[in-house]
């Protein structure tokens, strides 16, 4: 009817409009899509958006006498709103790279957006799974900060080289959950003398008092917690009040945050273990890092948020150097340097388009052990990328080899 | 307003689109607009308001990704598959749904979805929280190629206008109008000798077949399926649409979609904001403008076509 089309073509003119007005060809344009009113709020967000302002404040805004401008957008943890916004800024908005994307199904779509646009750039700071960089690798993205091989793997390593040989599973049925169950046993098919059980649980369970009943009577060395989010909160919870912690059996936790300890509870996660790429209070630099972010964020950064800062500022850099935004050149430039800085040691970007670094294995602290608010991880031990990160003989990445 | 002018006039507005915003989003606003009116053939015609209609979406969503990447059989089959497969999928929960009445139909639409929602989300083919990636979108009718974003919209223009005419006609038709007497008063229309059950179930099988369809050109169009599609919030996000535009208007869902779907894509800049201007939107409506935005404009008696008559019938008494 008359109204509605009215409505329409005011809005789109509007739109219309003020795309013309913002669409530039010499300023540098990072796109941060992130999630801002759902689960992934507090680790990326307004947080992550934060990070790229501080990376682009290092270079005075600007490169080269182009500004840099930073635009953000919510797309609600949903694919379809993710997509849509990162086609419309690739195609006719004018940005040059797109950083974050917490929602790995999101990742995977824009990443085959990219695919057919060799000019532009994705930087994956927040999504774990695996396949950005394996079997849907990209020459034109990079996963920068971890991925659920890593977490598994590397985790599984670092606690069987210390002997740890006996483990148990409990894991989330589906595909998250699984993938890191087999990627953690595929570590120790390779260790003389382990042995391995487990049990699977489905998504968003309550109760797990089955589940860890046959737990306590395999009696392992370490309970391996294959699970994300409220599944990990409830069943390491869970677990201690069963008393598996009781017989000496280490918890293991593949993905576990700051923000999942503090809804556990420091006395039920006391002493558990998990390999993370960073945490703020490390060492005096990324203490210094995190105290300037804390103070125009509000808190202290998660390892995505620390992550997004590294990748944008590596990316400004590479601009500086090659004098250009174009992915092929950017990238090259990127994979000849060395990434060091307050998130990354030791980083350097691989073929398959992974960002290996150096990994923290670490222990949730007890409570008498806490010197201050915030105070959740003790580091345990160093785990160097080659050791955390899928090798590259065993990638699926069709670019590896060429 | 005579239908033809109506349809004239959405026709241009419609071909004229994708010239002026970008045309993904163009598309997009399209397959949702045909979900939200598959969804208000139900619910404003019908009078069944069904919390689960994510599943139909999202289940022809998936077929028709899976059938196109992994069977590689061309995107007319694989939009008929998904049709296919939301259409039996239909029939199956609308035959146990359908025989409850307010509440209960309401959650056992619900409770469906979320059994659904489960099994795609083990289910390997899925892909589980990855999903269907990288859905090519192959040519239409070996002729028009599907990968040029322009073909793509004029494509599912004719899909969707298409599907649009004949929910037009199903609302128009004497059908339509024994759904509208059961959504009215079904004591009487049960005693009037309407089998009132088979009307319903009819209505629940159209309405999850195009809701398939809205489905299966999002997965075309956008190249992926992904648990979001069966999410209980998609079926939540249809509700809000309708319910925005005009529950019981022919029009209103496809007004509804277009500004739900503007307002997450464009005002997605604003950060968490989205959420609070979208909810307050719904409030709004459902407190001030309870025909919806496009209903209560209708009812506004500068578009009453009743107007004219009563002035005759004032003048002849």
């Amino acid at each position: 009817m008359i109204s509605k089309s009215t409505l329409a073509g005011a809005v789109s003119a509007t739109v219309f409009v003020s795309g013309m007005g913002a669409a530039s060809a010499d300023s540098i344009r990072i796109g941060v899509l992130s999630d801002m009113s759902s689960m992934y709020a507090s680790t990326s967000g307004m947080g992550s958006v934060e990070a790229v302002r501080m990376a682009a404040e290092e270079f005075g805004n600007e490169i080269n006498g182009m500004p840099i401008e930073v635009v953000y957008a919510d797309m609600q943890n949903k694919a379809d709103i993710g997509s849509s916004i990162a086609r419309r800024w690739l195609d006719s908005e004018d940005v040059d790279v797109i950083i974050d994307i917490p929602n790995s199904a999101v990742a995977l779509a824009v990443q085959e957006v990219i695919r057919t646009r060799p000019e532009k750039l994705l930087l994956v700071t927040s999504a774990g799974t695996s396949d950005l960089s394996n079997s849907a690798c990209a020459a034109n993205s990079i996963q920068w900060t971890f991925d659920t091989y890593s977490q598994a793997a590397g985790l599984t390593r670092a606690l069987a080289d210390g002997g740890l040989k006996s483990w148990y599973y409990l894991t989330v049925d589906y595909a998250f959950g699984l993938a890191m169950e087999r990627d953690s046993k595929g570590v120790l098919s390779g260790v003389d003398g382990s042995v391995t059980d487990g049990v699977t649980f489905p998504f968003n369970t309550a109760d797990y008092a089955s589940y860890l009943l046959s737990a306590r009577r395999a009696k392992p060395q370490v309970l391996a917690f294959a699970t994300g989010g409220s599944d990990t909160i409830n069943s390491i919870k869970q677990a201690r009040e069963f008393g598996l912690a009781q017989d000496g059996t280490v918890f293991a936790a593949f993905s576990l945050t700051e923000g999942n300890v503090t809804a556990i509870g420091m006395d039920a996660a006391e002493g558990a273990m998990t390999l993370t790429p960073f945490f703020w209070n490390r060492n005096v630099e990324t203490t210094a890092f995190s105290e300037t972010f804390k103070l125009r964020f509000g808190s202290y950064p998660s390892f995505v948020q620390a992550g997004t800062f590294s990748a944008a500022r590596s990316y400004f850099e590479a601009v500086r150097a090659t004098g250009t935004t174009d992915a092929g050149k950017l990238v090259e430039a990127l994979r000849g340097m060395a990434i060091n800085d307050v998130f990354s040691s030791n980083g350097k970007v691989r073929e398959d388009g992974l960002m290996v670094h150096d990994m923290y294995l670490v222990a949730v602290k007890s409570p008498s052990e806490v010197t201050g608010a915030d105070d959740i991880f003790k580091l345990e031990q160093v785990v160097a990328g080659d050791d955390a990160f899928r090798p590259l003989s065993a990638s699926e990445c069709p670019l590896v080899g060429k | 307003m005579k239908p033809i002018i109506v349809a004239a006039a959405l026709a241009v507005v419609f071909v004229a689109l994708p010239h002026t915003v970008y045309p993904v989003f163009a598309t997009t606003v399209l397959c949702f607009a045909l979900f939200a009116c598959a969804f208000n053939l139900l619910v404003g015609y019908s009078g069944l308001l069904s919390f689960g209609h994510a599943a139909y979406f999202g289940t022809s969503a998936y077929v028709t990704a899976h059938v196109a990447k992994e069977w590689g059989l061309g995107v007319e089959i694989s939009i008929l598959a998904g049709l296919l497969a939301s259409t039996l999928l239909g029939a199956a929960i609308g035959a146990v749904c359908v025989r409850k009445h307010g509440l209960a139909f309401s959650m056992t639409t619900l409770a469906s979805a979320q059994l659904l929602y489960f099994v795609f989300l083990k289910a390997p083919f899925t892909g589980g929280e990855n999903g269907i990636q990288a859905v090519p979108r192959g040519q239409a009718l070996g002729l028009l190629d599907l990968g040029n974003d322009m073909n793509m919209y004029y494509f599912c223009l004719v899909v969707t206008g298409a599907a649009f005419w004949v929910i037009y006609r199903v609302v128009e038709s004497p059908y339509g109008e024994v759904l509208r007497a059961i959504q009215d008063n079904e004591p009487r229309a049960v005693a009037l000798g309407y089998n009132v059950t088979l009307h319903k179930w009819m209505a629940f099988v159209i309405s999850a077949a195009f809701s398939g369809l809205a489905g299966s050109l999002k997965a075309i169009t956008l190249q992926f399926a992904t648990l979001t599609d069966v999410h209980w919030a998609q079926s939540g996000h249809v509700i809000l649409m309708t319910l925005i535009g005009g529950i019981g208007t022919l029009l209103g869902p496809i007004f509804g979609a277009a500004l739900i779907v503007t307002i997450e894509n464009f005002l997605a800049g604003t950060g968490a904001w989205v959420t609070i201007i979208t909810g307050v939107i719904f409030v709004l409506c459902v407190l001030g403008f309870k025909r919806g935005i496009l209903g209560e404009l209708m009812n506004m008696q500068l578009f009453r076509k009743r107007t004219a008559d009563r002035a005759a019938r004032s003048r002849q008494i």
